[in-house]
């Protein structure tokens, strides 16, 4: 589709507008939580977004443009390539303004016990237990199988369990 | 004890208080997208102005890039961003490459397979007769970012595709063992990433990088000559640390850090075992460098990325960062050979007669299907027709011959095709031959090398003839390169380009000297927008305010040197230096290289 089109046609659509209104808060706070990074949230919703704008004309019209939305975000956060990219930018450069989530996440063991989570366990724990994803809807944002989503989360809750009991906190 | 959930909603509400949406979050979306498709339109206007340009004097008639009306092709133009390899497609940036092999003087392009699949060529087996790559499945309707990896091995001619993982996950860059037997590959099948080898039919696959319980990921492994170890890099990411360069036994054992470098990325273990080289730096200024194993010295080769050594070891194969490849002589390193400027280097065929490279860009995306390419009327003869493929990716030219024949090509020079904006050829009615307005590259009618330093004749585009009277016809898939030494027949005609290559900045020059960002805000503005690029050589400022950028300059001599315009600094004394200077094109007379030979 011609982008001017494509453009136009969605300007004058509000239904695009109320769909990144109403999903963009969850997504933000799920991807904060899988990445660790507010900044890489920012990133990854914004390109989420992107992508389902240049597709609204179809998403739009799905069952679950949600799912769709939250599948898309996760595929941009686990290209592996890009993420070896980024680690490098990060790793010599210092970010120009410390990440506010960093700093919370080293006082608050919730997130500390997410941290050191795997990213598909992180990934998965957030999608089943904060979302009510099923497995099976989980398996497919995650592009892997549902068996495999089990034993993440499995592996996900006991790591939160045992870094958030009393006696080892 | 809250449950999950109570523990999550609180992880949640913590998070959001400590990074807080934007409340004008729409706004920020709204400038996010509108900066995308301002590159679009950059991009596009390029195009249009560059082909403009092109065919003054000439008989060129452009199909216009509308949805209606018009007799022939087109589709939005190719939007390119900046990305890793700036190998960019319309609706993917950067990452949706086929994969292509090549001779190592820049002949015989040849594509290895046109499906809609992204596929990235990794390594080449030790006889020569498959290839290693991984294939992103993307969700429904594509994405940048893929939602699966899985590692393939193919022929060398693209046939006999074989998928060795399955439902991985994310499963990449597979490098096949000296001997052949095994490949080594990055796999997240355990959660995070490792590296894992398998045979090389994708049998008995293990986890080498399952040494401890971390949640760092392990990637990018390199075989030892002697196929006894594994290098590979071991970074936190995310949310970011050190990447360091580890070593493995290929059983497995023995792991330990080999670099404690900040960051390491893409090793490759030299074939007579003492080095390795690997890409470090910080994105883009990544530099490609060699640590001696036994010194443990770390030496600087070039700003580049991607190494892969030569089967000889005395070259290194190395991508560059703002699109394409080349070579770097050891002997002679801090410059490199260009042999493309798109995509990005994956290796050497065994003998080193060949590269296998991924790319994108204005290949991206070609469309195969029967009645794909609208059907689009010849123009008369002695006349040419130019425009974009309905994908809207490829920029075309075709040609009707004075016999009646046609004759279509891609519309961008072999030589120097930038990553930023392709530099588009232009028919040139009086000469009859294909122009490139920025370095002087010709090529006759047919297509074939005629002059000038393009390192191969055209690509042509298959023709399927529709119907005779008219003449239409439908375009079709791209062919090889047609190789240089096909040289064309000399024009006889007026030559028809009026630019030239002039000024240069760098960011390299103490006084006066421009950044690389103000490089960037100024080539567009030039009139020949988008023909910029950086380039290897060494810079001598002359207390007399001569300034010279030299591929080489040794005891005073500048070789193939050019002068440069643009700011000139003041130096009391000479000054030489060597880097990567960032070059403008601007309006000025390009002489006729056939006239001028």
């Amino acid at each position: 589709m011609r982008l001017e089109r494509r453009l136009g046609a969605l300007e004058a659509s509000p239904d695009f507008e109320s769909f990144f209104r109403a999903e963009r808060p969850r997504l933000y706070g799920s991807m904060l939580l899988i990445t660790g990074s507010t900044h890489e949230a920012d990133e990854v919703v914004q390109e989420a977004f992107f992508k389902v704008w240049e597709r609204w004309d179809r998403v739009g019209a799905m069952e679950d443009p949600t799912g769709y939305l939250f599948r898309t975000a996760l595929n941009a956060h686990r290209s592996a390539y890009r993420r070896a990219v980024r680690a490098a930018k990060r790793t010599l450069s210092p970010p120009a303004s410390p990440d506010p989530l960093a700093a919370v996440a080293v006082r608050d063991e919730v997130l500390r016990a997410l941290a050191a989570m795997t990213p598909r366990q992180r990934t998965a724990v957030v999608l089943t237990e904060l979302h009510g994803y099923d497995t099976d809807e989980a398996a497919r944002a995650m592009g892997i199988r549902p068996g495999t989503v089990r034993v993440l989360v499995s592996k996900g809750r006991a790591t939160l369990r045992a870094r958030t009991e009393p006696n080892d906190a | 004890m809250p449950d999950t959930r109570d523990l999550l909603e609180h992880a949640l509400r913590t998070a959001t208080a400590a990074s807080p949406l934007p409340p004008d979050d729409f706004d920020r979306f709204t400038s996010y997208r509108d900066r995308r498709h301002r590159n679009q339109r950059l991009a596009a206007g390029a195009f249009a102005l560059v082909l403009a340009v092109a065919v003054i004097g000439s008989a060129l008639m452009v199909l216009r890039t509308s949805d209606d009306g018009r007799p022939g092709s087109s589709g939005s133009v190719v939007p390119i961003e900046p990305g890793i390899n700036q190998a960019c497609g319309p609706a993917d940036a950067c990452w949706d490459a086929d994969m292509f092999t090549m001779r190592i003087d820049g002949s015989q392009v040849t594509r290895l397979g046109y499906d809609e699949q992204r596929d990235f060529a990794y390594s080449w087996s030790p006889d020569g007769q498959r290839i290693a790559f991984y294939r992103g499945v993307g969700v429904e309707g594509g994405g940048r970012f893929d939602a699966i990896w899985e590692v393939f091995t193919m022929a060398t001619d693209g046939s006999d595709v074989r998928q060795l993982t399955v439902a991985s996950g994310v499963a990449g860059l597979p490098v096949y063992s000296p001997d052949g037997s095994k490949i080594a590959f990055m796999s997240e099948d355990a959660g995070v990433a490792d590296v894992w080898v398998m045979n090389a039919d994708g049998s008995d696959p293990v986890n080498l990088t399952a040494f401890d319980d971390s949640t760092l990921d392990d990637y990018h492994p390199t075989w030892s000559p002697d196929g006894q170890r594994i290098a590979f890099v071991r970074g936190e990411v995310p949310p970011g640390g050190p990447g360091k360069l580890w070593v493995i036994d290929a059983d497995g054992s023995n792991p330990h850090v080999l670099l404690d470098t900040p960051l390491a990325m893409f090793p490759t273990w030299s074939p007579d075992g003492a080095r390795i080289a690997f890409g470090t730096g910080d994105w883009p200024d990544v530099r490609v460098q060699i640590l001696g194993l036994e010194s443990g010295e770390v030496t600087d080769v070039i700003a580049a990325h991607l190494p892969r050594w030569s089967p000889d070891g005395d070259r290194l194969l190395v991508s560059i960062v703002e699109g394409g490849f080349g070579i770097v002589d050891l002997d002679a390193p801090n410059r490199v050979e260009l042999l493309r400027q798109t995509g990005w280097a994956a290796g050497w065929s065994p003998d080193g007669g060949q590269v296998l490279f991924n790319d994108a860009g204005l290949t991206a995306g070609w469309q195969f299907e029967e009645g794909a390419e609208p059907v689009l009327t010849a123009p008369p003869p002695g006349e040419a027709i130019a425009g974009f493929t309905e994908g809207g990716n490829i920029p075309f030219l075709v040609v009707r011959h004075e016999d009646g024949s046609l004759s279509a090509f891609e519309a961008v020079s072999p030589h120097l095709a930038t990553g930023d904006v392709r530099k588009l050829l232009g028919w040139c009615a009086s000469s009859r031959t294909f122009d490139d307005p920025f370095h002087g590259s010709r090529f006759d009618e047919a297509g074939r090398y005629v002059s000038g330093p393009s390192p191969t004749g055209l690509v042509p585009l298959a023709v399927e003839i529709v119907s005779e009277d008219p003449l239409t016809f439908r375009l079709g898939a791209p062919q090889s390169a047609i190789p240089r030494e096909d040289v064309g027949e000399r024009p006889t005609g007026a030559f028809c380009m009026d630019t030239q290559v002039t000024p240069l900045v760098s960011p390299g020059i103490a006084a006066g000297g421009l950044t690389p960002e103000e490089v960037a805000s100024t080539a567009p503005s030039a009139p020949m927008v988008g023909a910029r690029w950086s380039v290897e050589g060494t810079l001598v400022v002359r207390p007399d305010g001569e300034v010279l950028l030299c591929a080489s300059y040794v005891g005073g001599v500048c070789e193939a040197g050019a002068p440069v315009s643009g700011p000139s600094p003041t130096t009391p004394d000479e000054l030489v230096i060597e880097g990567t200077w960032y070059v403008i094109v601007r309006p000025g007379t390009l002489e006729d290289p056939i006239r001028a030979a």
